[in-house]
């Protein structure tokens, strides 16, 4: 068995999404795809340092460089982080049935203890 | 996606990760902070409730309710096979706070310690907050798939199913 392997997709797309640059990247990228320079301009960091966090978006996914000799746009890739959605929302979810549950079962408590211990009395 | 009539009242469950090694589920409940800390921390009330999957029986629910105390709950599917979730009370305030240590034992290196928290909504109603700290990142995210592997198991109508008949 293989616990909390770093090289698995979603372990790689949430340390991706770990970082304010790079979430600050995905949403630039998700109004269309850019250059790297015109992705860098709004940032204050150098070429090589944008370029870095390319390289971890790239790696886990999120992003991908078209082939396009020239100017090399940058892409947003959707299916990790839905993929990485759709893992947090199961776990909500587990929570979400069991809490259902739990309200019932503390109705169910709490008639029990005024039908043992009126309180009042008339 | 169905919506299906429930029992509930309408609360959600909220996630929040303050940091890399955190994260945080809430969710408020209809009854005061004694009744959701007696439902939490009584085991035969906690079988009709925590994790319950279909078909699933919970097989194990051990709640040794003092500081220094273990708590394990175990399931066991239709194969067989079986899951456990286990820990160590570090602290408990009754009905207000409690800490624990919580593994999922398929995952050892997966404890980390959980404070969970029941305020007073204002509202006559609890806030109950679960507070999971890890010792890392990879820590969380992996606690997060675990709780997700078994939460897939779930389906929606089985607990509106076993509600009536507590």
């Amino acid at each position: 068995m293989v616990i909390y392997m770093t090289d698995d997709p979603l372990s790689a797309t949430f340390a991706a999404l770990a970082d304010p640059t790079r979430r600050a990247i995905l949403l630039r990228l998700a109004e269309g795809e850019v250059t790297v320079t015109e992705l860098a301009e709004p940032f204050a960091m150098s070429m090589p340092a944008i370029s870095k966090h390319l390289k971890v978006l790239e790696k886990a996914g999120l992003v991908s460089r078209s082939r396009d000799a020239q100017r090399r746009p940058v892409r947003l890739e959707a299916a990790p982080i839905e993929e990485a959605n759709a893992w947090t929302e199961r776990y909500r979810q587990f929570w979400d049935e069991s809490y259902d549950a739990l309200d019932g079962v503390l109705a169910t408590l709490h008639q029990a203890t005024h039908r043992n211990t009126p309180k009042e009395q008339r | 996606m169905t919506t299906q009539p429930s029992t509930t009242n309408g609360n959600k469950v909220t996630l929040s990760f303050p940091s890399d090694t955190e994260l945080v589920v809430s969710r408020d409940f209809a009854y005061p902070p004694e009744l959701v800390w007696q439902a939490s921390t009584t085991p035969e009330i906690v079988k009709q409730w925590w994790g319950i999957a279909p078909r699933d029986q919970f097989v194990v629910c051990d709640i040794d309710l003092r500081v220094g105390g273990s708590w394990r709950y175990v399931f066991r599917d239709e194969q067989g096979n079986e899951d456990g979730f286990s820990g160590r009370f570090l602290e408990l305030d009754a009905p207000h706070r409690s800490v624990q240590t919580e593994q999922y034992e398929p995952m050892p290196g997966s404890e980390h310690t959980v404070t969970v928290t029941y305020e007073d909504n204002g509202q006559g109603g609890t806030r109950l907050s679960s507070h999971h700290q890890y010792a890392s990142q990879e820590m969380r995210d992996g606690h997060v798939a675990s709780g997700m592997e078994y939460g897939m198991n779930i389906t929606f109508d089985h607990l509106d199913d076993v509600l009536p008949t507590l």
